[in-house]
């Protein structure tokens, strides 16, 4: 008996959803105005015609920006874990913090020295020039 | 947790390997220098097998007491087992070291990183030796093959090896999403992830459920995969073409030599062999492979395309002495690892440096080695050596190897995969005869000249020269290494 009127609602549910969807649907064909021109009938912002292409190119650091602070970020979790526990943890627990930190700075100096953390134009093709005259 | 000290000691060589891109990064961070940096990374890496090699060989000499195998946390385990392929790892990936240095050389561009990332490679690889749980197993096959993505795309000016790279970036994913799917199902089932656990409780129910054995199946599509077995094999020969000749190298043998050390632990440790059907399955994989990637790669024009095929047929060999079991199963395993390995390695050193230094393309075809004896001597012969090797003619290490597959198979009456066998060698022969037949054409187009011997002062060429000299070794006088393996074989339970 549960199961058949559980169905029922489910099926009143359904019901529901699509009638609400063509109730809105329908009653904004009926009742609401029509306005043509030229752009109006694109999907897109309907009317507003767009500007320029939408293949833009965009400079690649913002990304290597958001890769340093996910990174970085997750890695900086894992020491949060450590600070609530570090009495618990003792000194081997320190030993390790201190292996895992400095790792990461090892990885945050490698990316200083090949120049990933220099973003803007003038000081990147500072350090490619310098980068050539060095393999010359 | 509080490790003991027989703990840390036995810990030491993946310790040591996980220092290893460290250092490099350290190296690259204070100077960029080709030769400095790598000598750095690698003589790390050189350390560790020390260390390995010691812990393996030290007892058989009487120099150092037994080892005793060391299960540290539930995730690894180190044992004669894990040491043999921790060894055998590292050399290979030292191997691959020497190779990238010569064939690095006339890459524009930073050449340093490929060893930071074939150094993270060798630590997954390492990890996988030792793992003794879902978790480990996982994690060692990820820090192996996300580097490997980066190596094949290395040179990313050439499209072909951008195309490798994204297919075997699409391929791993779908693989880890096989492994981990499948490892969820026999967890969902059994409630436990380390191998012993498991193989308790495939014999507390007497042989595991339904939903386990899809999950086993899923593991070993995962798995295989990564081995390329048929019919995972889709990729092999577009990834081996398109990366740079030495990461080919790696590709084919300490990447493979990982996935099925861990795959083997996995099959014993765990107690598979207690699954109904799941050998009937292996058996279809095998012979296809071996029927597969022999027939197709008598079509290849492309050196590594070949090799890519003969690897899938040799895996399928592999698969042979796993199905059969018995007690010999394991020896045979690791003495046709250890002989597919040595000559695989020689194969591509020696395309590595016919292709060195880097230039626009790899001399892969096979017509760029045509006549090759007339201009290089020494390196046609190594290359004469490998292919002998890997159609398993005897006085060469392919022939210990298959021996030891055909006798494992003959032990467990296995009749039709030996059918098998015996007809893709005979496939075989013909496809690496052939490249020997073009290495000593006269070309009547090319003039008749020794090239200059430098390579062979270089370390790669020294390297080469040496694997060739080890197969002739271990085709003559194979019992010491037998010893070896012996020392590192799997206890049965």
């Amino acid at each position: 008996m549960g199961d058949t009127l559980n169905l029922f609602s489910l099926a009143f549910y359904v019901i529901c959803v699509f009638g609400i969807c063509g109730l809105m649907i329908g009653m904004s064909w009926l009742l609401g105005g029509r306005a043509r021109g030229r752009a109006k009938e694109e999907p897109f912002e309907s009317g507003v015609v767009g500007v320029g292409s939408a293949r833009m190119r965009m400079s690649a650091k913002f990304y290597l920006v958001a890769m340093f602070f996910v990174i970085f970020d997750a890695e900086a979790l894992f020491l949060y874990a450590w600070a609530v526990s570090v009495k618990e943890a003792g000194w081997a627990g320190f030993a390790e913090a201190v292996i895992f930190i400095t790792i990461l700075l090892a990885g945050l100096v490698y990316l200083w020295r090949i120049g990933a953390l220099e973003w803007a134009p003038d000081s990147r093709k500072r350090l490619k020039q310098q980068q050539q005259s060095e393999t010359k | 947790m509080n490790f003991t000290e027989a703990q840390w000691l036995a810990l030491l060589p993946l310790l040591i390997t996980g220092a290893s891109p460290i250092v490099v990064m350290a190296a690259i961070s204070v100077k960029r220098h080709h030769w400095w940096n790598a000598t750095l990374g690698v003589s790390v890496l050189n350390i560790a097998l020390l260390v390995c090699a010691a812990f393996l060989l030290g007892p058989m000499v009487g120099l150092l007491p037994p080892f005793v195998p060391q299960q540290i946390t539930p995730l690894l385990l180190v044992d004669g087992y894990a040491l043999f392929y921790m060894s055998l790892i590292l050399a290979t990936t030292l191997a691959t070291g020497t190779l990238l240095h010569a064939y690095m050389e006339g890459y524009q561009g930073n050449k340093e990183e490929i060893y930071l990332l074939l150094t993270i490679s060798a630590l997954g690889g390492v990890v996988m030796a030792c793992a003794s749980h879902m978790a480990s197993f996982f994690i060692g096959l990820e820090l192996m093959s996300v580097p490997l993505y980066a190596m094949v795309a290395y040179p990313h000016k050439s499209r072909i090896s951008l195309e490798g790279g994204i297919k075997y970036l699409v391929l791993s994913a779908v693989a880890s999403a096989f492994l981990l799917f499948g490892m969820a199902l026999i967890y969902s089932q059994s409630g436990v992830l380390s191998f012993a656990q498991l193989a308790a409780w495939a014999s507390a129910t007497g042989g595991g459920t339904v939903i386990a054995l899809t999950g086993v199946a899923m593991i070993f599509a995962g798995v295989g995969f990564k081995l390329s077995v048929v019919p995972f094999h889709l990729w092999t020969p577009d990834v081996y073409e398109g990366a740079p000749a030495p990461v080919t190298g790696f590709l084919a043998t300490a990447s493979k030599t990982a996935v099925f050390a861990v795959l083997l632990r996995f099959f014993v440790d765990g107690g598979l062999y207690r699954y109904v059907g799941l050998t009937d399955v292996l058996t279809i994989i095998a012979i296809a492979s071996i029927i597969v990637g022999n027939v197709l790669a008598l079509f290849q024009g492309n050196i590594k395309r070949m090799l890519a095929y003969s690897s899938i047929a040799h895996f399928g060999y592999l698969l042979v002495a796993l199905i059969a079991g018995g007690p010999l199963a394991i020896e045979a395993v690791g003495v046709y690892l250890l002989t597919y390995v040595v000559t695989t390695l020689s194969a591509f050193g020696v395309v590595t440096l016919m292709s060195s230094p880097f230039g626009e393309r790899d001399a892969a075809q096979i017509y760029d080695y045509r006549g090759l004896f007339w201009r290089r001597p020494f390196l046609t012969s190594i290359l004469t050596v490998a292919m002998l090797s890997l159609a398993g003619i005897p006085l060469t290490a392919g022939f210990i190897g298959k021996f030891y597959i055909i006798a494992t198979g003959v032990n467990q009456h296995q009749w039709l995969l030996l059918a098998a066998v015996v007809a893709g060698s005979a496939i075989g022969l013909y496809y690496y005869l052939r490249v020997m037949i073009t290495l000593y054409l006269l070309d009547p187009q090319r003039r008749r000249f020794s090239a200059p011997l430098h390579w062979a002062q270089q370390a790669g060429g020294v390297m080469v020269l040496g694997l060739m000299l080890l197969m002739l070794l271990l085709g003559i006088y194979p019992e010491p290494f037998i010893q070896v393996i012996k020392a590192g074989a799997l206890s049965i339970h």
